[in-house]
């Protein structure tokens, strides 16, 4: 189901209630009492457009950008996506890593080291953090270069060289194996770990995977789509200009 | 887990939502869409594909459903064709019908029954355990040795030891080298202390 600027945003939570995600990242607090989206949008001075995109594009996979909806400026976009990376380093991930240490220890009282998880996951955290790194050192410069020289309607000579040496497609043609890693994790603690009761830990684990695992399948999609969709429209049009400007 | 792919060639999006919705009844499948005739070598997937639902309706006087079918025979066994009530043109090929007014069970039935045929779930072994060789080899992963140091020492092909590796990372649901390392201390095929 689409969400549109007119349905009341508790009704968005109940439509899919992993978009308080969303919100979080939008600063955008509960109490919403019978307000609509644009309403509460309005409240925290979000952009009412620019949510509906992010909120469209995490919930629906199939969703696909509207023009019409890509009026608001490309920084919106970069800061709603640092602040996503912000919450995996600081909130999401530590509290995944509490998970494992209390698990091992649960296994080390019953006389079984388990530490290994441990530095599986350090291992997969470091992977992550320089994913999220590169991405914050070299692909949010470059869109917010090209954000600006659309804004002024001005593409510099070393602007162009770079468009037409490595553009938005070629940053996010890279793949490493951070999502394998994850997967691993999950397979490991479904199928191999010492047979007994499932504790309410193992549980809140496994869930936190399963919802890391999604959130990051939905904050790529936003990337995939929504950045380098913006992106490549930009790119396309400063090009146009240039070539019409010799 | 790969999921058998389907392919959907049908003007209406409504048909094609329709029997996604019927099939989900049966299984997962990976849908490709198209609401046009298009000649199979353009659809990605159509070799592999366990079922194309074809709709009779994209084709008239001057592009012949029977000509289609001559140029794909081929495809016969993974075909079924969609068709429309009050329909004359007879075929003249040896393929499987539905009528749009069919039932859900009838629509289930046929499509169960062709995607069976070309569908195989799991390769053989898959459900097994590991294999003494792949143990072997898991171990020696685990110790951080390449394919080439892997096959030098088990005297098998660097081939032979890649085709067990995949066969490993399929059974395991494990894909990377530190996940079997783990998955290798637990199952006691290395200890800590050897990883020193």
């Amino acid at each position: 189901m689409r969400i549109t600027r007119n349905i009341k945003m508790a009704d968005v939570i109940h439509i899919d209630h992993w978009l308080l995600t969303v919100l979080k990242r939008f600063d955008i607090s509960l109490g919403f009492g019978e307000k609509k989206v644009e309403e509460v949008c309005e409240m925290h001075s979000v952009d009412v457009d620019f949510f509906l995109e992010i909120a469209n594009a995490y919930h629906d996979e199939h969703y696909f950008p509207r023009t019409h909806l890509q009026t608001y400026p490309v920084q919106l976009l970069v800061s709603y996506l640092k602040s996503t990376h912000e919450d995996y380093l600081t909130q999401i991930i530590p509290q995944i890593e509490e998970k494992i240490s209390a698990l091992i220890s649960y296994y080390s009282n019953e006389g079984k080291n388990m530490s290994i998880l441990q530095k599986f996951f350090l291992e997969y955290k470091k992977e992550l953090s320089i994913h999220i790194q590169r991405e914050e050192d070299r692909v949010f410069p470059y869109v917010l270069e090209i954000g600006k020289a659309h804004e002024a309607l001005q593409l510099p000579q070393a602007l162009y060289e770079q468009i037409n040496r490595y553009s938005i497609h070629d940053y996010f043609k890279e793949h490493d194996d951070v999502e394998e890693k994850l997967y691993d994790l999950k397979n490991i603690l479904l199928k191999y770990l010492p047979q007994g009761r499932i504790s309410l830990l193992q549980q809140e684990l496994i869930n936190a995977l399963f919802g890391l695992e999604k959130d990051l399948n939905n904050h790529s999609r936003i990337e995939d789509k929504v950045l380098v969709n913006k992106v490549a429209i930009m790119e396309r049009e400063l090009l146009t200009l240039y070539q019409s400007k010799l | 887990m790969s999921l058998p792919v389907v392919i959907l060639m049908a003007e209406s999006a409504i048909i094609r939502k329709g029997l996604m919705q019927i099939l989900n009844e049966f299984r997962e499948f990976e849908y490709k869409e198209a609401d046009h005739p298009l000649r199979i070598d353009q659809l990605e997937n159509a070799v592999n594909a366990s079922l194309i639902v074809v709709s009779e309706n994209l084709f008239h006087p001057e592009l012949p459903l029977n000509q289609f079918l001559s140029d794909h025979h081929d495809l016969f066994p993974k075909l079924l064709i969609l068709r429309f009530p009050g329909s004359t043109e007879a075929l003249n090929f040896p393929v499987t019908t539905i009528y749009l007014g069919d039932s859900e069970q009838e629509v289930l039935s046929v499509c169960r029954k062709i995607v069976r045929k070309n569908f195989h779930d799991a390769t053989p072994g898959e459900n097994a355990e590991v294999s003494k060789r792949e143990r072997e080899i898991i171990r020696a992963v685990a110790l951080g040795m390449t394919s080439k140091e892997i096959s030098d020492m088990l005297f098998i092909s660097p081939h032979t030891v890649i085709t067990h590796r995949k066969n490993i990372n399929r059974k395991l649901g494990i894909k990377t080298v530190s996940g079997l390392t783990v998955y290798a201390i637990l199952n006691n095929i290395i200890t800590t202390d050897e990883l020193e």
